[in-house]
């Protein structure tokens, strides 16, 4: 096999776990998303206070969907960087949530709910896996460059 | 250029991200330690009212006591028809104690309490918390 097609071929083994990367990303994001937005109503109806704990769940099912089209359409560093922002800052928050007792302050209503459920530990972990892969698609695309 | 485009919109995302997630509470300003309660869809036999914080109570005695916190009901082993119960909620958020058969169907803010009564039928009525499915329970009439 010639330098040139050995080059060919990883190169396109680099192009197929890119996608694959992105997909991930992606995915996990519409999970998150779909989490969210399933429970929003319940959770408007129990803390209401603030712009509502409802409210700020389509927010971040929005925010993830939007993530999940531009990570999926273009691979750029800005796409990979928003997901990782998004899936990061949901994690963070849902694990603060969970353990930290934090009162209501400004739109925002005390979010304290010192369980786990089912729906709650998918979203979590669609969060933490977005993160990840956004991460890693970060880092990747980031090598790339820097070899260039 | 276009780095920094992306990150004024990443900004906005990281704060709404940290707002969302994880569960609700009471705003500040409502968080009450008074009864306060709602019901729908309540039939005849099993009415509703506002109450105080009543004392602790025990199975099969007129007045019964289902409490609420970190998001699970404890429940008396079982209780008389028609009784009162007073439901407890010792959360951040508000619950529900709605039966899925029908039957009662009551609201309790966060830290209050209200009160409703039980089905004249005796019988085994499955409970769930309407604002948060993960929630269950079974109140037994006998």
């Amino acid at each position: 096999m010639s330098a040139d097609r050995r080059h060919s071929s990883g190169a396109a083994g680099r192009s197929r776990a890119a996608l694959a990367l992105r997909a991930l990303v992606a995915v996990a994001l519409l999970v998150d998303a779909v989490v969210h937005l399933r429970l929003a109503t319940g959770y408007q109806a129990s803390a209401p206070g603030g712009v509502g704990a409802g409210t700020l769940f389509r927010v971040e099912a929005v925010a993830a969907l939007v993530a999940a089209v531009w990570v999926l359409s273009r691979g750029s560093r800005s796409a990979n960087l928003a997901a990782l922002v998004v899936g990061l800052s949901a994690v963070a928050a849902v694990v603060l949530y969970r353990y930290v007792d934090i009162p209501a302050f400004g739109p925002l209503p005390a979010m304290y709910e010192p369980v786990w459920f089912p729906e709650k530990v998918v979203s979590a972990v669609a969060e933490g896996v977005a993160a990840a892969a956004a991460g890693l698609g970060l880092l990747v695309g980031g090598n790339r460059l820097h070899r260039r | 250029m276009t780095r920094r485009i992306a990150l004024l919109g990443i900004i906005p995302a990281l704060a709404l991200g940290l707002a969302a997630c994880g569960s609700s509470t009471p705003d500040a300003g409502s968080s009450s330690t008074s009864s306060s309660m709602s019901s729908m869809d309540m039939p005849s036999s099993s009415g509703s009212s506002s109450s105080t914080a009543p004392s602790s109570s025990s199975s099969d005695s007129a007045e019964a006591v289902i409490s609420i916190a970190d998001f699970a009901y404890t429940v008396p082993a079982s209780v008389a028809p028609g009784a009162t119960i007073t439901i407890k909620n010792s959360d951040s958020q508000a619950h529900t104690v709605t039966s899925k058969e029908g039957g009662f169907d009551v609201k309790v803010d966060p830290q209050g309490t209200a009160t409703m009564k039980a089905p004249t039928k005796p019988g085994s009525y499955k409970f769930v918390c309407s604002f948060h499915a993960n929630m269950t329970g079974t109140l037994v009439v006998k």
